[in-house]
């Protein structure tokens, strides 16, 4: 066959593809994007172009600041954390145990639970007075709290609850991972004198940390996109102090009905998303450097 | 004095019993092989040696202490593995120091053993390298460096030459005896490859499903065998074994078929491809192939039904198809009983 007529079928075979992507994603990122460069329409006023207004009254805005903020604390408080949390948890369910098929799947089950199933189930933990937390508190003869009502718990409250939906996910990659390291390393180790810790640290964390780069990267991409828990749970509150990025863009968009602003966040979102996807192929592509 | 001392030593994984009852020493400074077929428990018997695998029963001694219940780090011994077991991220030096590092051994004497080591196997160039832009004899090496650093007098080894190909393998093969023998090493080695036992080995013992069949000199097995199993494990092509009632006995050369005819309890006769010889008279057969090795000529012949092999180190004219008789030395033959054990005659 020529390289002409392969490059046609190669093209025609892409089409559908091409087609799809195109009408779902690169279209409306465009759409929003000039959406963002104008104002918004009513009856008072036509549309004006209005450049690059949207994205200082952004910069200018207390409330994007307080989310976003609010985003990356969600960020460092659920990654190191469930990180940690999967590793130990791949660790225990990578040993030949009895019931490790249990365990494995126990480990994993938060992660199948859609997020609205998952928020329920931490609504009736988290509820002042008849909840689960402040019922233990009791026996022990601690004060409750309004854990999602306060503003000084409602942000820490849903970083465990994240962790906890989160950790299952990435011990399964971990698994994977552990996985893949020769038995006869730990056997050659333990000869040589060394430790479970000294084990892990010398040979099984370093040559994890493809996965846990993997782990890294998704983690940050997932604080930021999962919201689905908010509007069970505090719709953001109280004063913003559980509010995200994404929860906040679907605010202004469709509860403010303020397209033009609402553009303007989801242009920087999808920036900050596109920066980190890019870090994710830069680094994951140099990280066979050992095999 | 024995380096290493096993007695009645058993290992079971569920129903399958791995090892059975085996027990055997080791003498200091000697070339031990572990030889069997596939499944038969050789590397079970070292993991248990190292103290990687717990025992079902049984004791072993190592250096004249008793080490059943000792952690492996403590028992002295070193260890290479068939897959090298080399840490991918570390580089080579750090790979052969791994051991001393987590014994606090000082650096700067850390630094000299990994040069004499480096030396020794002929490494000193590579040591940045990663394992992963290695070939597989230098990675063999650093393995092999990794073990003579730990400065244990006992080295134990896990078919540590099957992933090379055969020229290199031949290589290893004298540099892992060479070294044994100028570090003075008791070396305890497993394999399925009868040509590396015999060409390695101090003392073979030959196992056949978890059992110990013999244990000798590579020497004494061949020229000795005491079952069919030796017999036929140790020896290239190996022995033919006849079957009585296979063959047309009243065809054999008077001498033999007297030796033959003298014991009822004997059911197969064997002989070494290398013993039997084309004359006059004997069993006929007819030549089935030839296979040319330049230093010698096999050929399969068949009586009967039965299908044999002769060595020649010639190249006798003989073609395809051919029909000849075949006959052999009556101090050449091994009798064997229907529980294919040796009848010494
Ligand atoms: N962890 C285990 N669980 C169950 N059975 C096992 C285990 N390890 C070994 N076995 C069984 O024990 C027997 C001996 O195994 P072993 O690995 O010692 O054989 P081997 O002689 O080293 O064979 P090979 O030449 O193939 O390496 C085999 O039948 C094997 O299936
Ligand atoms: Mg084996």
């Amino acid at each position: 066959m020529k390289d002409s007529t392969r490059n046609i079928q190669g093209w025609l075979l892409f089409t559908p593809a091409a087609i799809l992507l195109l009408a779902f994603t690169h279209y409306p990122t465009v759409t929003t994007f000039f959406q963002s460069l104008y104002t918004n329409k009513s009856i008072l006023r036509p549309r004006r172009f209005s450049g690059v207004e949207a994205y200082e009254s952004m910069f200018s805005d207390p409330i994007f600041w307080k989310v976003f903020v609010n985003n990356m604390w969600l960020a460092l408080g659920t990654i190191p954390t469930s990180i940690g949390i999967a590793i130990l948890m791949a660790l225990i369910v990578n040993k030949a145990i009895p019931g490790r098929g249990f365990l494995r799947m126990a480990y994993f089950t938060p992660t199948m639970l859609p997020m609205i199933a998952v928020a329920n189930i931490w609504l009736f933990f988290y509820a002042p007075e008849i909840g689960l937390i402040d019922k233990v508190l009791e026996i022990f003869g601690f004060e409750g709290n309004n854990w999602l009502g306060n503003p000084s718990t409602v942000l820490p409250s849903i970083i465990v609850m994240t962790v906890w939906k989160e950790a299952g996910l990435f011990m399964v990659f971990y698994l994977a991972g552990l996985q893949t390291i020769s038995p006869e390393l730990e056997e050659a180790a333990k000869l040589e004198g060394s430790s479970r810790w000294n084990y892990f640290w010398r040979i099984q964390f370093p040559l994890l940390l493809p996965t846990t780069l993997f782990v890294l990267i998704n983690a940050f991409l997932n604080s930021f996109k999962l919201v689905d828990h908010l509007f069970v749970l505090t719709k953001g509150g109280p004063d913003n102090a559980s509010n995200l990025i994404l929860y906040y863009i679907y605010e202004t968009a469709f509860s403010f009905l303020d397209i033009s602003y609402a553009s303007a966040l989801t242009i920087f979102l999808l920036a900050l998303l596109a920066l980190t996807a890019l870090a994710q192929f830069f680094f994951l592509d140099r990280r066979t450097h050992y095999r | 004095m024995s380096a290493i001392e096993v007695k009645n030593l058993s290992r079971s994984y569920g129903d399958i019993d791995a090892v059975k009852d085996v027990s055997f020493t080791v003498p200091e400074k000697s070339f031990t092989v572990l030889l069997g077929p596939s499944g038969c428990g050789k590397s079970t018997i070292l993991k248990m040696l190292s103290g990687l695998e717990q025992v079902s029963h049984g004791t072993i001694n190592i250096g004249g202490a008793d080490v059943t219940e000792v952690e492996a780090s403590k028992r002295g011994v070193s260890m290479v593995f068939q897959s090298y077991a080399l840490f991918p991220h570390l580089n080579v030096k750090e790979n052969i120091q791994f051991g001393l590092k987590v014994r606090k051994v000082p650096a700067e004497e850390r630094e000299k053993k990994v040069a004499e080591a480096a030396q020794v196997v002929g490494l000193s160039e590579l040591l940045d390298r990663k394992p992963a832009n290695l070939s597989g004899g230098q990675r063999q090496r650093v393995a092999l460096a990794r073990s003579i650093v730990s400065d244990q007098s006992v080295c134990l080894m896990d078919e540590p030459l099957s992933n090379l190909d055969s020229k290199l393998r031949a290589e290893m093969r004298d540099e892992i005896r060479d070294l044994q023998k100028r570090l003075g090493l008791t070396v305890v080695y497993v394999t399925h490859d009868q040509v590396e036992a015999m060409s390695m080995a101090d003392q073979i013992i030959l196992l056949k499903l978890g059992e110990i069949v013999q244990v000798g000199a590579p020497e004494e097995i061949y020229n000795s065998p005491n079952s069919v199993f030796s017999a036929q494990f140790i020896g290239l092509p190996p022995m033919n074994i006849l079957n009585l009632n296979e063959i047309d006995v009243s065809s054999l050369d008077s001498k033999i078929y007297s030796a033959v005819d003298s014991n009822k309890n004997i059911k197969d006769i064997g002989v070494r491809p290398e013993h039997i010889v084309f004359s006059k008279k004997g069993l006929p057969v007819v030549v089935k192939s030839i296979d040319y090795f330049g230093g010698e000529t096999v050929f399969k012949l068949t009586h009967k039904e039965k299908d044999f092999f002769l060595r020649e180190p010639r190249q006798p004219k003989i073609q395809l198809g051919d029909q000849l008789n075949v006959s052999w030395n009556l101090d050449d033959m091994y009798l064997f009983d229907k529980n294919d054990q040796r009848l010494k005659s």
